[in-house]
């Protein structure tokens, strides 16, 4: 078994015989928190981190070129739902990075919080996406990335949003779009261009685009970055 | 020059268009002080600590204050000084993102990792409390209950479909002669292996009437006596049967209490199962009182909802409000109307339960009813709009305003 880092700083990949997987190094030693795997090369523990559970390593899989989450970032996560995605991307901001973590259902919020708990780069908040100036004052600072994960049809306004919130020209936006969660009838693919076009009428741009087939259907997650004054 | 108001875990702050901020109420290092702040915003009530904030302010000669969102600006609307919401101010967005390198370089905060922690911790405390609230919730616990007790009949029908088919073995006649399950159970379980006698079956809840033509029938019948051992699993599924039932009845009285005190409106038009069944569709009443009535309307009939926006078949006429008797019981030509206008009440007893908690019940009813004269009174006959001819035309695909404009797929 062979740990090496990915061009990712702080995405590693886990090879075993014929088998490779993606990794976070675990913030909180040996910690696994919802069920993946942990491997401990050394003094380090890597929790194995799949495209099956999570869209953020689907779009890695499925060849991502950057990665605008690294080590030290504030990032403001949109749908943090039980804290899957959110607990590797607090692995590799790392301990000078934040993740500040919003989710409104107070159910699946559980997860979160008790995630929270154990992680001090974790800022969970329960409240609707759609309305920043309601959590305005507890997300820490200047943000550097917002990660949305929302299928909600209004996804690319909630977005917007919270860039208008949070962000400044250069700050990184990366939205998983869900299509069938946005019009059940259109086709996919319209409904993909149509989001798009709303983030880049507002003064975004769009960095990459990656389709997460097969690992989840009919998802597009896009990297964009504001070049506008927002 | 505006001046801004600005709530943060580590106080509130009034500042300038230069983030400078001109008055000050710490209550950091204060974290639960801090969390019981931030809920109080949340709540919509006013915290002292803007009240004071304001309150140095308006002494100064400040009349009038910018926040950034509209539920703060409520807070402070009595406080004599004029508000304005501004959703995404400059100044504001630029005292948030600088207030922890101020209060650091001031001393107030010792480092970065401190703040990062107070914040932290102070948005734990928020979170907590309000999944606590929510898992205290009355309606969560009534969807948990109606789901329970559509999970319990569905138990409760293939079990008693088991214990039909098993028992018939013993006794033919009782399982052709009794529907209800209730009554099945509590046959099978007093009459046992032996023959039934017309004293048990009118015990285990039957007419005296059939519980004669039943032990006639036996009598003749084809069945052969289950051995005490043989019959041992068969008690023990009609034994499991009652249990159920019996939990479907204490559920039942739940539902009814818990929907009487949290909607009661709703409750007064559809009973408590069908109410509980539309909160539990919608997700909670909150969310129920902001549907329109189009969607409680055919709450419960997605797949017949989303298969009409795909093919263009005809719209779905009533999810779960289907199962009020006043719809379903009704002639097939007035349902859709019947719904509709039921729907219809039914968006306004949603709000007002949600909001104001007031008992509409008998004006709600007293209009229903009216309604429900007129339609019927208007359409006494299947109109040829409903005739089954009409099915073969292909329905014109209607274009509603919200976007749903693709044909193509």
């Amino acid at each position: 078994m062979s740990v090496h880092e990915t061009n990712f700083p702080g995405v590693y990949q886990i090879t075993d015989g014929q088998h490779t997987s993606l990794a976070t190094r675990s913030l909180v030693e040996g910690q696994s928190v919802y069920g993946e795997r942990v491997i401990t090369v050394g003094e380090e523990s890597y929790r194995l981190w799949s495209g099956r559970r999570s869209k953020l390593a689907a779009a890695i899989r499925n060849g991502l070129g950057e990665l605008p989450i690294r080590p030290g970032s504030r990032v403001l996560y949109l749908g943090a739902a039980s804290g899957t995605t959110v607990s590797h991307v607090s692995d590799i901001v790392g301990p000078h990075g934040v993740v500040s973590a919003i989710e409104f259902s107070p159910t699946v919020a559980r997860g979160l919080v008790r995630l929270a708990e154990s992680r001090p780069n974790i800022i969970p908040i329960v409240e609707d996406a759609r309305h920043p100036d309601r959590y305005a004052t507890l997300v820490a600072g200047p943000v550097d990335v917002v990660y949305q994960d929302i299928a909600q049809p209004d996804q690319a306004r909630i977005l917007y949003e919270n860039i208008r919130h949070f962000c400044t020209i250069g700050t990184y936006a990366m939205i998983a779009i869900k299509a069938r969660s946005i019009d059940s009838t259109a086709s996919v693919k319209r409904v993909f261009d149509r989001e798009i076009r709303q983030l880049m009428d507002r003064g975004l741009e769009v960095v990459e685009r990656v389709n997460l087939a097969p690992l989840e259907r009919d998802h597009l997650m896009v990297s964009l970055r504001v070049v506008e004054d927002v | 020059m505006s001046t801004y108001l600005v709530p943060t875990p580590f106080g509130v702050f009034v500042h300038n268009e230069d983030c400078r901020i001109l008055y000050e109420v710490i209550v950091y290092p204060d974290e639960e002080l801090a969390t019981k702040m931030m809920m109080q915003i949340a709540d919509k009530t006013l915290p002292v600590e803007i009240r004071d904030a304001i309150e140095a302010a308006r002494q100064a000669g400040v009349n009038r204050i910018v926040v950034e969102s509209s539920g703060l600006a409520a807070l402070i609307r009595d406080l004599n000084v004029e508000v304005m919401v501004d959703n995404a101010s400059r100044a504001i967005k630029m005292f948030r993102t600088s207030i922890d390198s101020v209060l650091i370089e001031r001393g107030v905060l010792e480092s970065e990792q401190q703040t990062t922690d107070f914040r932290r911790r102070v948005a734990l405390g928020i979170s907590r409390e309000k999944i606590m609230r929510h898992l205290r919730s009355p309606d969560l616990t009534i969807k948990y209950a109606v789901e329970t007790i559509d999970s319990l009949d569905k138990t409760i029908n293939l079990l008693g479909m088991r214990l039909r088919e098993w028992y018939a073995i013993n006794v033919p006649a009782i399982v052709n002669h009794v529907e209800d399950i209730q009554t099945l159970v509590e046959t099978v379980l007093s009459v046992g292996t032996g023959m039934p006698t017309a004293e048990h079956l009118v015990r285990a809840g039957l007419p005296p009437e059939a519980a004669k033509n039943i032990v006639e029938e036996t009598a003749q019948e084809v069945g052969t006596p289950l051995s005490e051992e043989g019959l041992k699993p068969v008690l023990a599924i009609a034994q499991s049967i009652r249990t159920m039932l019996d939990a479907r009845r204490t559920i039942e009285e739940y539902i009814e209490k818990s929907m009487s005190r949290v909607a009661p409106n709703m409750t007064a038009l559809v009973g408590p199962l069908v109410g509980a069944r539309l909160i539990s569709a919608a997700g909670s009443l909150e969310d129920l009182a902001k549907k329109p009535s189009s969607t409680i309307q055919v709450l419960g009939a997605e797949r017949a909802l989303f298969r009409s926006l795909r093919t263009g078949a005809a719209p779905p006429k009533h999810g779960v409000i289907f199962q009020v008797p006043l719809v379903h019981s009704s002639p097939f030509w007035q349902r859709g109307k019947i719904a509709r206008a039921l729907a219809g009440k039914l968006a306004i007893a949603a709000k007002v339960d949600a909001h104001s908690g007031q008992d509409l019940s008998a004006a709600l009813r007293l209009q229903l009813e009216r309604r429900i004269e007129e339609i019927r009174r208007q359409n006494p006959r299947p109109s040829a709009k409903g005739q089954p001819e009409k099915q073969q035309q292909r329905p014109t695909r209607k274009r509603g305003s919200r976007g749903r404009r693709s044909r193509s797929r």
